[in-house]
């Protein structure tokens, strides 16, 4: 009899509670947050890992909002741009015209951004990506907005001092034939031959091959021709990265000059295996990538991502969740309207505290603070130390 | 003593077409029948939903007293029921050996973890290889052993046809014009090694005939379809003489 | 303009070509013979050979480094995955006589099942673009020839795999029953052959040998779930070369296609500027002139399936 009493309070409480909580839900207003990423193709644990700062900032906001009695929310709605630029105009479509959203964080990489450019500027949907740095979309006056990560006409210039610094008379490059692997080498060239750089030979590969031995013949013998003092310049994405550094492994030419690469080289994945490690300390492999500096937020957002997926973020995790929130902040100035947010937002960016630096937006929407460590690979393939770093705005390299 | 074989209200329709219509026959061991009838009055249909190479529409088909009605055509071979074919049925890019040795079943040589070690399985092969050679001594086609199957004259190819069947050692042969296409004098030929498998081996037949001078000659049983029915059934001289099959059947 | 290759440049592509044809070929063997057996182009062979070299994968993470014991693991692996998706896919749709372009369609599918649920394992385990722990060493070196240990597993190791294939299939009852099903499924069942038993049969052959080239494959490269859909194309364009029936047609069109991307394109790109990037454009060029100057087109090449069954 007792029981039966329980079970009917039971219902009856969780009836209110399902009415309050629709009551509560009506007077609610819900902006939504749309995310496109790749979570397939070989960027999907990036597109993965990105999600989740993306859910962290929106948690996080949404818990502050409620304790200050808002009545706004946050939802978000994603969808998978299979690292393709068609797969991102159709993630773009499929969130627009399934929630309406008006502003979209995302995509990852430069190709992904401009094949959903189109309907984003059509459409007057917003774009705040979090790492495409790729110089071919820095286009002034249109949706896209690149918060944090620099364009790469900035690090290029490092790749390019740094090339000259090494003596290198000139370079091979070897780049991944996409909007930014070719935006890349183009400054690079560009960049190295105007403080006195030699010849430069460039070879793309296509964006989908995992298999890397004819190019790494073409590096090699192009090294060959120039002799002693060429230096190779590596712009890979993952994957291939580690698949052209295993067939370089026994070639005589490029196991024994030095050795210029993006981030993709610097992975987990290559270090784990002993002759990655290896080829890359005895090129005296280093990479220029955005700062490793911390500002004040960087431990907290470490600890909060950590205290709600019991894991690591991981490598530029905390990107997206700087873009999720400039994005959020400036829906809350603006309202939820993609116009509004358009002409706010590089307000609300250049205000805006990072969780590595500070948000700072010039012209054509792109980050405009470009700070870089310099970092080289252990004597030993262990790891990769900070030797320097490159201040962008300034064009100066600074070693430890 | 109930029949080898026994055919129970078989039918089967192809769309709007019933091309077997309540067919019931039997076919005791050891015995030669013929199946005759015009062309279309579904003779060979009747073959195939025995051999388990056409679904039945209703029926049931017996064999030893086993329901086989619903087996399919491996199944069926494994029972002890081999069939030849109109036009010859074979591996033609095969040789005649080869043709052979594929009924033979369930040897080590079939199965892939034996199939690459050759020591494993070639003894078996070899024993089979003999039981091959013994069959085409009785077909005569022994010095063919190594020809390509699509190099033999068409009679040579029923006679192969006939010779793998043996291979499977069936109880029960079902022949679907045995000798068409084949010159008369080897026609009758064909009919004696068929004979001489019933007396020397006691295989059982079902054969669909149209010379019916040679069939005659060499039947126990003669069944007569027309139209997918039974039109009539009984000893070679009763058919021979009926007024309605020969109506039918020669249009006279 | 010069019109050759530098001779480091012609020793190292050809040496690639050897190499990356033997890999080819182990794999488009299993196509052609999927193709010919069960007269279904299969898409997802690509997927067996990238479970294969993820098997490898765990089994050196693990510790074991006997490459005997990485190359079965990857056998057994390939093999039970193309079993599986012919059980539970690919044989009911057969017995629903469901049109070739279906099963085309539904080999897709399949890959992309598989391919996904390697996505999901590796992103749970985190094991994107490892690489199989066996060391890469120079094994010999002459002048501008550089000959790894890889290459001496890769093509010994490919080279006896066809080898023992050719045979089982020329010389064994299995393969006669196999050439058989080739050449008249019909006629197969009515003289007794297992036909489902040898189907499966040849599916476990031909998904260990797409296992074991994974693995190598994965010596090769990186692993990665999208490795095997990577080299697909340029398997199945040496299997239509092949005219998707002839075994050592099949063969020689693996190292056309590996000749094509290694050394052709390196010759193009010396002497005419051609851009490397265009590598996998190749065996979509050679795809589009096999099947143009047999306007047959493939239903002509199904009817040649039966040339396997000699």
């Amino acid at each position: 009899m007792t029981r039966r009493i329980v079970y009917v309070l039971l219902i009856v409480a969780m009836t209110t509670m399902l009415g309050a909580t629709a009551t509560a839900q009506d007077d609610m207003e819900i902006y939504v947050l749309g995310v496109a990423l790749p979570f397939t193709g070989s960027f999907g644990t990036f597109g993965q890992d990105f999600e989740r700062g993306i859910d962290l900032a929106v948690a996080q906001m949404n818990g502050e909002l409620e304790a200050a009695g808002s009545a706004i929310r946050f939802e978000t709605a994603s969808a998978d741009t299979e690292q393709t630029p068609e797969g991102a105009a159709r993630a773009l479509q499929t969130i627009v015209q399934t929630t309406g959203a008006q502003v979209v964080v995302g995509p990852l990489t430069t190709s992904e951004v401009l094949g959903a450019k189109q309907f984003a500027d059509e459409n007057g949907v917003i774009i705040v990506a979090m790492a495409s740095s790729g110089p071919a979309a820095s286009i002034p006056g249109d949706n896209i907005f690149r918060v944090i990560y620099p364009p790469d006409t900035f690090s290029s210039k490092a790749f390019a001092s740094i090339a000259l610094e090494r003596g290198h008379q000139n370079m091979v490059v070897l780049y991944v034939d996409d909007p930014f692997g070719n935006g890349m080498n183009e400054q690079f060239i560009k960049n190295y031959q105007a403080s006195g750089g030699g010849e430069v030979a460039s070879f793309g590969y296509a964006p989908q091959s995992t298999e890397l031995s004819a190019e790494a013949a073409a590096v090699s013998a192009a090294l060959a021709g120039f002799g002693e003092d060429a230096g190779f310049f590596c712009v890979c994405f993952p994957g291939a990265a580690e698949a052209f550094v295993q067939v370089s492994q026994i070639d005589p030419i490029l196991t024994s000059v030095q050795w210029l690469g993006n981030e993709a080289m610097t992975s987990d994945e290559m270090l784990a295996d002993p002759g990655h490690a290896q080829t890359l300390a005895n090129a005296d492999f280093v990479t220029v990538s955005q700062s490793a500096d911390s500002t004040p937020l960087t431990p907290i957002f470490h600890a909060d991502f950590v205290a709600m997926f019991d894991k690591e973020p991981g490598i530029f995790t905390n990107y997206a969740f700087d873009a999720a929130n400039i994005a959020m902040l400036t829906m809350l100035a603006a309202g939820n309207d993609g116009a509004a947010v358009k002409s706010m937002l590089p307000f609300i960016s250049n205000h805006y505290i990072g969780t590595a630096v500070q948000a700072f937006l010039d012209e054509n929407g792109d980050q405009a603070i470009a700070s870089y460590g310099i970092r080289q690979v252990a004597e030993d393939g262990s790891g990769f130390v900070l030797i320097g770093s490159y201040d962008g705005n300034t064009d100066t390299i600074t070693y430890k | 003593m109930t029949p080898l074989l026994e055919m129970k209200n078989l039918r089967k329709d192809f769309g709007g077409l019933r091309a077997v219509d309540n067919v019931s026959l039997q076919v005791p061991e050891g015995a030669i029948i013929g199946l005759i009838g015009p062309n279309g009055s579904g003779k060979s249909t009747l073959i195939n939903l025995i051999a388990g190479s056409t679904d039945l529409s209703s029926g049931q088909v017996l064999f030893a007293s086993q329901d086989i009605s619903d087996l399919p055509a491996d199944e069926v071979f494994k029972l002890g029921i081999a069939r030849g074919y109109q036009e010859p049925a074979l591996y033609f890019k095969m040789t005649v050996l080869d043709n052979l040795l594929l009924p033979v079943k369930d040897q080590r040589g079939e199965r892939p973890w034996y199939a690459p070690w050759r020591r494993s399985w070639q003894h078996e092969e070899a024993a089979h290889a003999e039981a091959a050679v013994q069959v085409l001594e009785q077909v005569q086609l022994l010095h063919h052993y190594d020809t390509l199957a699509s190099d033999l004259s068409g009679g040579q190819m029923k006679l192969l046809e006939i010779a793998r069947c043996l291979m499977g050692k069936p109880q029960l042969l079902l022949l679907d014009e045995p000798t068409a296409g084949v010159a008369p004098k080897l026609a009758y030929e064909i009919f004696q090694q068929i004979a001489r498998l019933r007396d020397d081996f006691g295989i059982t037949l079902l054969i669909v005939e149209h010379r019916l001078e040679i069939l005659f000659d060499f039947a126990d049983y003669v069944y007569v379809m027309h139209l997918g029915k039974l039109l009539a059934q009984g000893a070679v001289d009763e058919i021979a003489n009926d007024a309605i099959v020969r109506e039918v059947y020669f249009g006279d | 303009m010069g019109d050759n290759l530098p001779p480091a440049l012609l020793t190292t592509s050809l040496v690639n070509t050897i190499q990356i044809g033997s890999l080819y070929a182990l794999m488009a063997l299993g196509i052609t013979l999927t193709f010919s057996v069960m007269k279904l182009p299969n898409f997802a062979h690509a997927e067996y050979a990238t479970a294969g070299a993820y098997a490898a994968l765990i089994v050196s993470l693990s510790g074991v480094l006997n490459p005997l014991v990485i190359m079965i693991a990857a056998f057994v692996v390939g093999a039970l995955s193309a079993l599986i998706s012919h059980l539970a896919v690919f044989k009911p749709l057969e017995r629903r006589d469901v049109s070739f372009y279906t099963l085309i369609l539904a080999s897709f599918a399949v890959g992309l099942i598989i391919r996904y649920i390697l996505f999901t394992m590796a992103d749970y385990f985190n094991l994107f673009d490892l690489r199989i722990a066996i060391p890469l060493r120079v094994l010999f070196r002459e002048g501008t020839l550089i000959l790894s240990n890889l290459f001496a597993w890769v093509v010994p190791t490919s080279l006896v795999l066809v080898f023992i294939l050719t045979l089982l299939l020329n010389r064994s009852p299995l393969g006669r029953e196999m050439r058989a099903l080739a050449n008249n499924v019909n006629l197969a069942r009515v003289i007794g052959i297992p036909v489902e038993r040898v189907k499966n049969y040849t599916w476990l052959l031909v998904g260990g040998l797409a296992g074991v080239a994974g693995a190598l494959w994965g010596l090769q490269t990186a692993v990665h779930p999208l490795m095997g859909w990577g080299a697909i194309i340029s398997v199945f364009a040496a299997a239509i070369l092949g005219g998707l029936s002839s075994f050592s047609g099949t063969i020689l069109g693996a190292y056309v296609v590996a000749f094509s991307e290694n050394t052709v394109i390196l010759f193009l790109n010396v002497n005419y500027g051609v851009d490397l990037a265009y590598k996998p454009a190749i065996p979509f060029i050679i795809i589009i002139v096999v099947l143009l100057f047999r306007p047959q087109g493939l239903t002509k090449l199904i009817r040649r399936a039966g040339d396997l069954g000699r």
